[in-house]
C-alpha cells in the first residue's frame, strides 16, 4: 500500500464517529485484506513502541472500493508514525522497527506516569497528558489537579530542594526530633578521616547531594578506605564536600509516605554470594543478575549488580576481586545496600510510621521515600538505635511490588467519591454557535466561568459547540457530558448520535419538538429528554433551560 | 596592639539585642602613634582622598580607650562601605591593665571579621608611617560581602520581613531563609516561597506546555510550533508561522539559546543549532515587534512592571564602541556579579557577534545618536537596563498576566510581555505574552535604572503573612540560678493548655509535645533554634542558661515572656569574666532585655538583683513572691501592675487592686502540699509565666494539678521515694543556695537521722566547695562524698577533700564516708537507709542516678528479706 491510496487519516483523543475510545481512523482504497493487514500492523508497531493498545478493526467504507481502518491509539504522534511505517509495507522489517522503537521511547509514557494515568482512568477521572513530559492534568477546570510522577500539585519546590540537600534535610529532621546518624561534612580526605575519628566506630561516606544511592560507602573503619571512599564520593556531589556519618547498624528500609500516611515499606538485606569452588565471583554475580526483578528499565524493582567502585571496594576489603573463586560454601559480601526486596508494609511499628510521616512533614513533602536503617522495623527506632537517613522527593513506585502506589497517589488528590469532573454542556447543529453564545452569556451573568478547553483553573462549566463537519474531523474532547442541545430537526446525524451516546443517565437532552427521531434518541441514552419550540427567541429560551439544569448540577 | 581573641555572638547578648563580634585587644606597650593613627583613620576612612598621606602625628591623642573606640568605629565604617551597614559598638576595659573588650555589631560574620583584621592592619601600618590603601581594602571586602550576603532578591524579602517584626533565620549558605517561627513559619529561597509548586516550576520550564495553558485562559501568545530538525524549523517558519521568527529551546530559561528577528534560512538554521544545544526540542515562534516588559505577579496581583532594554551604547560620533562600553561601565551601579544593581557590559563572543550583525566591530565609531546593541536580550545579567513602568500597565494586560501565573500555578511569577505600549491592551497592538518565569529575579524592580523602586520583597512578605501577622509564636525564656529546669518543665506543661504543641528545651534535653528527643544538655541557643525550626511547634519554652548566653547569645531574637527565678549568691562565679553576683545578674537579664514590648518579664520580688531587672524590660512586669506583703510587689500593684503570691494556703493572681484565688498549694503536687518552700516559689514563677503567656485561668488550674513530681516529669528535681520506711530525696540542686533551700524543706518530711550524698563540679571556686561542705556539716548526720565525672582541672580526690574541709567545720555531721565513684556512692548511701532516715542524694548524672534508683527499687523487697552478698 502507499500514501496515494489513503483518502484521509485522522487521530481522535476522545469519542469519534468511529469509536468511543481514542483511535486512529483512516479511509483507504484497497481490498479488505489489505486494509485489515494495515490496521493490524499499525497496532503491532504501536505495541512494539510500548503503547498499551489492543484493538484494531476494519470495515467497508462509504465509497465502493474503500475500507475504513480503525486502530486504538495511546499517543497520536506514535500512532501516525506507525501507520506511515505500516503503509510502506506490511509486515514492517525488523531493521525499521528498531529505530521506530527508539524514537518512541522518548515519547511514550514512562512507567510511573502510565501507572498514574491508568489509576485515574480506573476511577473514571479524566486524564490528559500535557506535552511530552510526565505532566498529567487530571480532572477539568476548577477541579483539575496536576501530577508529575510522584509529585503532586501540592509539593513545594523548596521542599524538594531540601530533600535533595542531605545535610539540610538532616537539620530539619533533627529539629523535628527524628533520630538521624551523627556526622558532618568533610572538605578533604584528611578531614574525612578526622571526622570519622570524632564519631568513633564504623562510618558511612556519601556525596552531599547525589541520588539513587550511588557512591555510598558503608561500614568503613580504616583511614585508607575512608580516603579512597572520599575521593570517589567527592566527584558525585555538587560542592565537592562529602558527608561522613556514623554507620547505623541494621537493615536498610525504604518507607513510602503519601499524604500523611505510610503506604508501603521495603526491607533490604545485604547481598551475599556463596561459592561452589568452581565459579568466579563474576560468574556468581551473573547468576544473581538473571533474576527478572533486576534490570535497568524503570519497571524493574532492583538494579543489576555491577562491579562498580563501591562493589569493588567492598570485595577488596574482604580480599576478593571479581575473578576470585570462592571455596564451596564460602560467602562473600557483594553489596550492603540496594537490595530492597522484602515487603514489610504490615510490620511497621506505629511509632516508626509516625516518625516517617513526621520526617516528610519536616522537609515539607507530601509524597516522599524515606530511607531508614533499623534491625527490625516492628520495634520503635529509639529502642534499637535505628535512624532515618534521607527523605527523597519523587520516590520511585516500581520497587514496591504489589502495592498500588499509583492508586494511592490518585486517591490522595481525588478522595473516594470525587472524580474531578465539571458539568459539560454541548450544543450541536447549524445554530450551535448562537445557542452557545447565549448559554455563555447566561453563565457569565451568574459569574460562572465556562469554556471549551477545560484547563482554566476557575472554570466551572465546560461549554462546547459542534458541527457535523467538526465532529467528523476532530471528534470529542470529553467522554461524558451532562447537557446536550440538538438544534437540527431534519435528521439525526451521526455526530449527533455520538454526542447523545455520551450523555450520562442523569443528564438532559434538548431537541426541537418537531424532530421525528425522538424514539431513536431514547435508545442511545437514558437521559431525560425535553423538547423546545423553535419560535422567535428560542435560542434564549433554550439557553435558560440549560443554565437552570447546570445550576442544579453545580 | 594584639588581637587576643575574637568571638561571634549571634543572638541577643550581654551587650544588647543585635549580634556582635567580641574582640579582646591587648594594648599593653602600645604608644601614642597608634592612638593618633586610629583617630586619624576614623576621621578619613569614610571619604578617602587618594592624595591623603598618612600624617597622623598632628592629631591629638586620647588614650587607649579612645583608640579602641576609634578602631571599633573604623570596623563599622568598613562594613558599611562593603555594603553591610552596622551601627552598634561598645568598648569596655577589662580587669587586666591594657586589655580591652570591644563589641561591634555585624551583619555577615566572615565579612565583619575581615573588616576587623583590615582595621587593625591599617591602623598599625598608618602608625608606622607606611602607605595604606583603603579603597583597595574596601574592594576586597565588597567581594567578600558579595559572596556571603544574601542576594538582592532574598535580601529584599528578609528586610521587608524584619520591618514587619517577623523573625528571620538563615538556613543555609545560599538563599534559603526561614521567616517566622514554629508553626507560623514560611520558607523562601530567593523569590521562591514554600507555596511555589514543584509542578508549576516544571511547567514554567516547558515553554510548549506553558503556551497551551496560556491559550486555555485566553492569553495572547505568539503562534509557534515545536520542531526537532533544522529543515523542519525553516519549513515551519515559512509555512506555518510566518517570518520573521524567534527560535528558542523548548526547555529552560535564562535566555540561553534564544535568537530573535530571524528572516533567512541561514539565520533560522543557525539559530536552531544553537538552541539545539540546550535540548532536543526547539520552538519556532512568530517574532513580536515591540518593547520587552517584565511584569511581576505576586499573589494574584501585578506588583511591579519593568521595561527592559538590552545592553547597548549610544554613539557620539567620536568614540569607538569599546570606549563607549568602558564609559558605560564606569557607572558605579554596574558590578561584575549578580549582586549589584546593574551588570557590566562585556565585549565577549556573543557581543562581537551581535555587533557584527549590525555591521560594527569594537573599534567602529558609531554616528552620534545611533543605538548600538551589545546584546539582543534584555537580561540584566548581561548588561541590560530596566525602567520602572508599574503605574502604566493597563488593567487588561494586568489581568492576562495574573491569569498566566494562575494557570501555570505560580504564586510568584515573572511574566514576559512584548508589546508596543504597555498602557494599551495587547489585542490592540498584536502584543503577546512570551514566557512565564518561576523564581524571577527581583533586582530590576528593587533598583531600576530609572523610575521608582518597588517594594516587591514587601509584597511577597505580605502574601505569606497577611493581615499584619508577624510569624511569631509565643516564646517563654526561663533563667536564674536555681529552679530553672523545674520552672521550665512546669511552664511547658502549663503552656500546653488544651492542645498546643509545646517545644521545650532544658538541661535534660529537647522535648516536643512531651516527647524527649535528645538527652544532652539542651539549655543553649542551638537547641532553641532547632525547636523554632520545627513546623509543628506553636508555643516554645526555653531554659536559658548562663553558659549559652555568654557563648553565643540567645537562640531567639525576642520572647513573649521572660522568667527569672533568682540570682541569690550566684553560681559559676569566677568563670568567663563573671566575677560577682551583679555580673551574673547582668548576664541573665539578657532575657529580660529581649522581651517584646507587648510581652512581660516575670521577676522574683524577693530577690533584689532580680527585682531590679524591671528597669531593663521593654514590656510589663509580673512580680512573684511567697509573701504578698513584699514591698516591691505591693508598690507595683499600687501602680496597677500584676503579681502572683501566696496568701494562707492559696495562690493568688493579682492585677492592680483586683485579686483572684487561682488554686490552693495543696492542689499543686510539686509543692508537696506547700511544705517545700522553694518548690512553691518555682510554682509561682511558672504559673505567673503561663498566665503572662495567655493560658486561660481554668486551664492553668487543670494543668497545674496534673503536673507531678515523679521521675518522668521532673527527673532529678525533688523526686521523693520511700525505701525500707525511710525517705529518699533525689535532687540536682548543685550550689549553696539550692542546698540551703533543700535543707529548709527537709522539715516537711518527718525523720530522725539525716544522710546526704554530695559533690560539686570542678570548675567551682575552692571557697564555693568549702562553703557547701559547711552547709552539709551543719545539716546532716552522715555525709557521703564522691568525685564527680566532671572534675575539670582538678586532681582526683581534690573535690571531696575540699568539701570535707567544710564538713569538718560543721556542727552536726558525725560520719564522713568517701566513695569516689558517683554510682557506687549513691548505692552505698541507699544501702544504709532505715526506717526514720532521710537521705538527700545529689547525683552527678541524673539519668544514671534514676536508672540506679529504679533498679534499686525493683530489687528492694528481696534485699529486705535476704541479705545477699554482692
Amino acid at each position: 500500500m502507499s500514501m496515494a491510496q489513503v483518502l484521509w487519516v485522522r487521530c481522535f483523543r476522545g469519542p469519534s464517529l468511529w469509536s468511543r475510545e481514542p483511535v486512529l481512523a483512516a479511509a483507504v482504497r484497497g481490498t479488505p485484506e489489505e486494509a485489515g493487514a494495515l490496521a493490524q500492523e499499525t497496532l503491532r508497531l504501536q505495541v512494539e513502541c510500548g503503547a498499551h493498545v489492543s484493538r484494531a478493526s476494519c470495515a467497508e467504507g462509504s465509497e465502493p472500493g474503500t475500507q475504513l481502518a480503525v486502530v486504538e491509539l495511546e499517543d497520536e504522534e506514535v500512532a501516525r508514525r506507525c501507520f506511515s511505517a505500516a503503509l510502506e509495507g506490511c509486515p514492517v522489517p525488523a531493521d525499521k522497527v528498531g529505530p521506530l522503537r527508539e524514537w518512541a521511547d522518548e515519547i511514550v509514557l514512562g512507567p510511573n506516569t502510565r501507572a498514574l494515568a491508568e489509576a485515574a482512568r480506573r476511577r473514571s477521572i479524566p486524564v490528559r497528558r500535557m506535552g511530552r513530559g510526565s505532566l498529567l492534568i487530571l480532572g477539568y477546570g476548577i477541579r483539575q489537579r496536576r501530577l508529575w510522577g510522584a509529585r503532586s500539585d501540592r509539593t513545594s519546590a523548596i521542599a524538594e530542594m531540601i530533600g535533595w540537600d542531605k545535610p539540610l534535610a538532616k537539620e530539619m529532621l533533627r529539629s523535628a526530633g527524628i533520630p538521624v546518624p551523627a556526622g558532618r561534612l568533610a572538605s578533604d580526605a584528611a578531614d574525612a578521616v578526622a571526622a570519622a575519628a570524632e564519631l568513633g566506630g564504623p562510618v558511612v561516606i556519601k556525596p552531599e547531594s547525589a541520588n539513587h544511592g550511588r557512591s555510598v560507602y558503608l561500614n568503613l573503619t580504616d583511614p585508607a578506605g575512608i580516603e579512597a571512599a572520599f575521593s570517589a564520593a567527592q566527584g558525585e556531589g555538587a560542592t565537592g564536600q562529602v558527608l561522613v556519618e556514623r554507620c547505623v547498624q541494621g537493615a536498610e528500609h525504604r518507607v513510602l509516605v503519601v499524604g500523611g500516611r505510610v503506604v508501603a515499606a521495603l526491607r533490604g538485606d545485604p547481598l551475599y554470594a556463596t561459592g561452589d569452588g568452581v565459579r568466579s565471583l563474576r560468574a556468581l554475580v551473573d547468576e544473581i543478575n538473571l533474576d527478572p526483578a533486576r534490570g535497568v528499565e524503570p519497571e524493574c524493582p532492583l538494579y543489576p549488580v555491577e562491579f562498580d567502585e563501591v562493589t569493588l571496594a567492598t570485595l577488596g576489603r574482604q580480599g576478593f576481586t571479581p575473578e576470585t573463586i570462592l571455596a564451596a560454601g564460602e560467602r562473600a559480601l557483594i553489596q550492603r545496600n540496594g537490595n530492597l526486596k522484602l515487603d514489610v508494609t504490615g510490620d511497621v511499628h506505629p511509632a516508626n510510621a509516625g516518625l516517617c510521616v513526621l520526617a516528610a512533614e519536616a522537609v515539607g513533602l507530601d509524597i516522599a521515600g524515606i530511607d531508614l536503617v533499623a534491625e527490625d522495623i516492628a520495634v520503635p527506632l529509639p529502642e534499637q538505635a535505628g535512624a532515618l537517613l534521607e527523605v527523597n522527593p519523587m520516590p520511585g513506585f516500581a520497587m514496591h511490588v504489589g502495592i498500588p502506589v499509583a492508586d494511592l497517589i490518585v486517591r490522595e488528590v481525588y478522595p473516594e467519591g470525587t472524580d474531578g469532573r465539571i458539568p459539560i454542556a454541548a450544543v450541536h447543529g447549524a445554530s450551535a454557535a448562537t445557542v452557545a453564545r447565549e448559554i455563555h452569556a447566561a453563565l457569565r451573568a451568574r459569574g460562572v466561568v465556562a469554556g471549551a478547553l477545560l484547563l482554566h483553573p476557575r472554570q466551572a462549566v465546560g461549554l462546547f459547540e459542534f458541527s457535523e463537519q467538526g465532529l467528523f474531523e476532530r471528534g470529542l474532547e470529553f467522554d461524558q457530558c451532562d447537557v446536550l442541545v440538538l438544534t437540527d430537526s431534519e435528521c439525526f446525524e451521526p455526530g449527533a448520535r455520538v454526542l447523545a451516546g455520551c450523555v450520562g443517565a442523569g443528564g438532559l437532552v434538548l431537541l426541537p419538538d418537531s424532530a421525528p427521531w425522538r424514539a431513536e434518541l431514547a435508545t442511545l441514552c437514558s437521559a431525560c429528554v425535553r423538547t423546545y419550540a423553535p419560535g422567535p427567541g428560542w435560542e434564549t429560551t433554550v439557553a435558560r433551560m440549560v443554565d437552570e439544569e447546570l445550576s442544579g448540577l453545580g | 596592639m594584639r588581637l587576643l581573641k575574637t568571638k561571634t555572638v549571634p543572638g541577643p547578648n550581654v551587650w544588647g539585642l543585635c549580634p556582635v563580634i567580641e574582640s579582646t585587644l591587648d594594648l599593653g606597650g602600645s604608644d601614642d602613634s597608634l592612638t593618633a593613627a586610629s583617630a586619624w583613620l576614623r576621621r578619613h576612612i569614610g571619604s578617602w582622598n587618594p592624595d591623603l598621606k598618612p600624617s597622623p602625628n598632628g592629631t591629638k591623642s586620647g588614650g587607649h580607650a579612645e583608640l579602641v573606640r576609634d578602631l571599633a568605629h573604623i570596623v563599622l565604617e568598613l562594613q558599611k562601605l562593603a555594603g553591610a551597614p552596622a551601627s552598634f559598638s561598645k568598648v569596655v576595659e577589662t580587669r587586666q591593665p591594657g586589655v580591652f573588650l570591644a563589641a561591634f555589631e555585624y551583619v555577615e560574620e566572615q565579612l565583619a571579621r575581615e573588616c576587623l583584621d583590615a582595621a587593625c592592619e591599617m591602623v598599625q601600618a598608618a602608625a608606622a608611617g607606611q602607605a595604606i590603601d583603603p579603597p583597595g581594602t574596601v574592594e576586597r571586602l565588597r567581594a567578600t560581602a558579595g559572596r556571603q550576603m544574601l542576594g538582592p532578591s532574598t535580601n529584599s524579602i528578609v528586610q521587608a520581613a524584619r520591618a514587619r517584626n517577623i523573625p528571620t533565620i538563615r538556613l543555609d549558605e545560599g538563599s534559603l531563609v526561614q521567616l517566622g517561627h514554629g508553626r507560623a513559619q514560611h520558607r523562601i529561597r530567593a523569590a521562591e516561597t514554600d507555596r511555589t509548586l514543584a509542578t508549576a516550576e516544571g511547567i514554567a520550564q516547558d515553554k510548549e506546555v506553558t503556551r497551551t495553558l496560556l491559550q486555555a485562559v485566553g492569553v495572547p501568545v505568539p503562534r509557534g510550533f515545536t520542531v526537532t530538525d533544522a529543515e523542519d524549523a525553516w519549513y515551519t517558519a515559512v509555512e506555518y508561522v510566518g517570518l520573521p521568527v524567534v527560535v528558542k529551546p523548548r526547555y529552560g530559561n535564562q535566555g540561553r539559546g534564544v535568537a530573535a528577528d530571524l528572516s533567512t534560512c541561514e539565520q533560522v538554521k543557525a539559530a536552531f543549532e544553537a538552541a539545539r544545544k540546550e535540548g532536543e526540542d526547539v520552538i519556532v515562534e512568530k517574532f513580536a515587534p515591540g518593547q520587552d516588559y517584565r511584569l511581576l505577579v505576586v499573589d494574584g496581583k501585578v506588583v511591579a512592571a519593568s521595561r527592559r532594554e538590552p545592553a547597548h551604547v549610544t554613539g557620539d560620533g567620536r568614540s569607538s564602541v569599546r570606549a563607549l562600553v568602558d564609559e558605560k561601565n564606569r557607572d558605579p551601579r554596574r558590578g561584575d556579579a549578580h549582586a549589584t544593581v546593574l551588570s557590566k557590559l562585556v565585549l565577549d563572543e556573543i557581543a562581537l557577534q551581535v555587533l557584527g550583525e549590525q555591521g560594527y566591530t569594537p573599534d567602529s565609531v558609531p554616528v552620534s545618536g545611533k543605538r548600538v546593541l551589545i546584546r539582543r536580550n534584555a537580561n540584566l545579567s548581561t548588561g541590560g537596563t530596566a525602567t520602572d513602568v508599574t503605574e502604566s500597565v493597563c488593567p487588561e494586560i494586568a489581568e492576562h498576566a495574573v491569569a498566566a501565573a494562575a494557570v501555570v500555578g505560580l504564586d510568584v511569577a515573572g511574566i514576559d510581555v512584548i508589546t508596543g505600549d504597555i498602557s494599551l491592551p495587547l489585542e490592540q497592538q498584536s502584543g503577546v505574552i512570551v514566557e512565564v518565569n518561576a523564581a524571577p529575579g527581583l533586582r530590576m524592580h528593587l533598583s531600576p535604572s530609572e523610575g521608582t523602586p518597588r517594594d516587591v520583597g514587601g509584597a511577597i512578605v505580605e502574601m505569606l503573612f497577611p493581615n499584619g501577622e508577624n510569624g511569631r509564636i509565643p516564646i517563654a525564656a526561663v533563667t536564674g540560678t536555681n529552679g530553672k529546669t523545674t520552672v521550665t518543665r512546669f511552664l511547658a506543661h502549663l503552656a500546653k493548655g488544651k492542645d498546643h504543641f509545646v517545644g521545650m528545651t532544658c538541661t535534660d534535653g529537647i522535648f516536643l509535645d512531651g516527647r524527649r528527643i535528645s538527652s544532652d544538655d539542651c539549655s543553649g541557643p542551638i537547641s532553641a533554634g532547632l525547636v523554632l525550626m520545627n513546623p509543628k511547634v506553636d508555643v516554645a519554652v526555653f531554659e536559658t542558661a548562663r553558659g549559652g548566653i555568654l557563648r553565643a547569645g540567645l537562640g531567639f531574637d525576642r520572647c513573649r515572656v521572660a522568667v527569672v527565678t533568682n540570682i541569690a549568691d550566684g553560681d559559676h562565679l569566677g568563670q568567663s569574666g563573671v566575677e560577682t553576683a551583679e555580673d551574673l545578674a547582668h548576664v541573665k537579664a539578657t532575657v529580660v532585655r529581649a522581651v517584646l514590648p507587648d510581652g512581660a518579664a516575670v521577676l522574683n520580688a524577693a530577690d533584689p538583683l532580680v527585682a531590679a531587672m524591671a528597669a531593663d524590660c521593654p514590656g510589663r512586669i509580673v512580680y512573684f513572691a511567697l509573701d504578698g506583703h513584699n514591698p516591691i510587689l505591693v508598690r507595683h500593684r499600687e501602680a496597677g501592675g500584676a503579681a502572683v503570691f501566696v496568701r494562707g494556703r492559696a495562690i493568688v493572681l493579682a492585677e492592680g487592686a483586683a485579686e483572684e484565688v487561682l488554686l490552693d498549694l495543696e492542689q499543686v503536687p510539686i509543692t508537696f502540699q506547700g511544705r517545700v518552700e522553694f518548690e512553691a516559689e518555682n510554682a509561682l514563677a511558672a504559673l505567673a509565666g503561663a498566665w503572662a503567656l495567655g493560658v486561660p485561668k481554668p486551664l492553668l488550674v487543670e494543668r497545674a494539678r496534673s503536673f507531678h513530681t515523679g521521675i518522668d516529669e521532673v527527673p532529678g528535681r525533688m523526686n521523693v521515694f520511700s525505701i525500707r520506711g525511710g525517705t529518699v530525696i533525689l535532687d540536682y540542686g548543685h550550689n549553696a543556695a539550692a542546698l540551703r533551700a533543700m535543707t529548709a524543706a527537709l522539715e516537711a518530711f518527718p525523720h530522725r537521722r539525716r544522710l546526704a550524698v554530695y559533690s560539686m563540679a570542678g570548675d567551682r571556686r575552692d571557697s564555693d566547695l568549702i562553703h557547701v561542705g559547711e552547709l552539709l556539716g551543719d545539716a546532716f548526720d552522715t555525709v557521703f562524698l564522691y568525685d564527680p565525672y566532671t572534675i575539670r582541672d582538678r586532681a582526683p580526690g581534690e573535690i571531696p577533700a575540699l568539701i570535707r574541709q567544710g564538713v569538718e567545720r560543721g556542727a552536726r555531721t558525725r560520719e564522713i564516708v568517701d566513695v569516689p565513684n558517683p554510682a557506687e556512692s549513691l548505692r552505698a548511701a541507699l544501702d544504709r537507709v532505715e526506717a526514720g532516715d532521710l537521705l538527700v542524694m545529689q547525683p552527678d548524672d541524673i539519668d544514671e542516678a534514676i536508672a540506679l534508683v529504679r533498679t534499686y527499687l525493683s530489687q528492694v523487697p528481696e534485699r529486705v528479706g535476704e541479705r545477699e552478698a554482692r
